[in-house]
């Protein structure tokens, strides 16, 4: 694919849906790591940002806070960021602040691209 | 290793120390110490959870790094997380933050801190599962 000029980024990133595989276990040593791949994504203002959490069987609460953090980005940009937990260990934090009822959370990646 | 002794006796079950390169081992130690007290494995999702929490912050606002001792009596686990280090006062209980999550799912919870550092005790108990 071509290196599209910036202005082409900006128009194909409108309707662009982009997925960040996320590691098999998410703490402090990893979370801030992950919240600027996150924010990374976030700033080019794709239409959804999917943080894919299928492979993850432990997060913490800073992994949460990477993802709420990440979360209040992009809705100030304009970007849906979906997350997918395949585990019930990885989703626990989230259950606990009442998260799961706030950010969309999918069992898997066909349904959150669905 | 005591036991023995009475209904109440309690068995160490993991005594660990650990820092921020083996906060994953830790979560694994505690997972099997867990399962060797005969715990449920969603109660043990919490505790692997929680312990990690009150680890971590050892680790990120204390010394750097501290001990877990975990006990099992019937029904029960009683775990105390000790940071050796200079403490900078109690840790904060916030919505969001780890202590406030080993708020939620202990079923007591004690913090103390004073010139040796900071110790906190979390209990963690359940209902025995019916037997096959």
């Amino acid at each position: 694919m071509p290196v599209p000029s910036e202005d082409n980024v900006l128009a194909q990133s409108c309707a662009e849906r982009v997925v960040i595989a996320l590691p098999g276990e998410i703490d402090v040593t990893s979370s801030p790591r992950i919240r600027e791949t996150l924010l990374a994504a976030i700033s080019r203002r794709p239409s959804v940002v999917v943080a894919d959490m299928t492979a993850t069987t432990f997060c913490d609460s800073s992994g949460m806070g990477a993802i709420v953090y990440a979360y209040q980005q992009a809705v100030e940009v304009g970007t849906d960021l979906r997350v997918v937990i395949g585990h019930s260990a990885a989703r626990r934090v989230f259950e606990l602040q009442g998260v799961d009822t706030v950010i969309g959370i999918y069992p898997n990646l066909p349904a959150a691209l669905g | 290793m005591t036991g023995g002794r009475d209904s109440e006796a309690e068995v160490v079950v993991l005594d660990e120390h650990f820092d921020a390169s083996t906060l994953h081992l830790l979560r694994e130690r505690v997972a099997a110490g867990a399962a060797v007290a005969g715990m449920p494995e969603a109660r043990a999702m919490d505790v692997i959870l929680a312990l990690h929490e009150l680890a971590a912050n050892a680790v990120r606002h204390g010394s750097g790094a501290g001990r877990l001792l975990m006990r099992a009596a019937a029904g029960v686990l009683r775990c105390q997380v000790s940071d050796a280090g200079q403490s900078t006062g109690p840790w904060p209980v916030q919505q969001g933050h780890g202590l406030w999550i080993v708020q939620t799912v202990a079923d007591e919870f004690t913090t103390s801190c004073g010139p040796a550092g900071s110790q906190v005790t979390a209990m963690f108990g359940w209902r025995p599962e019916p037997q096959p």
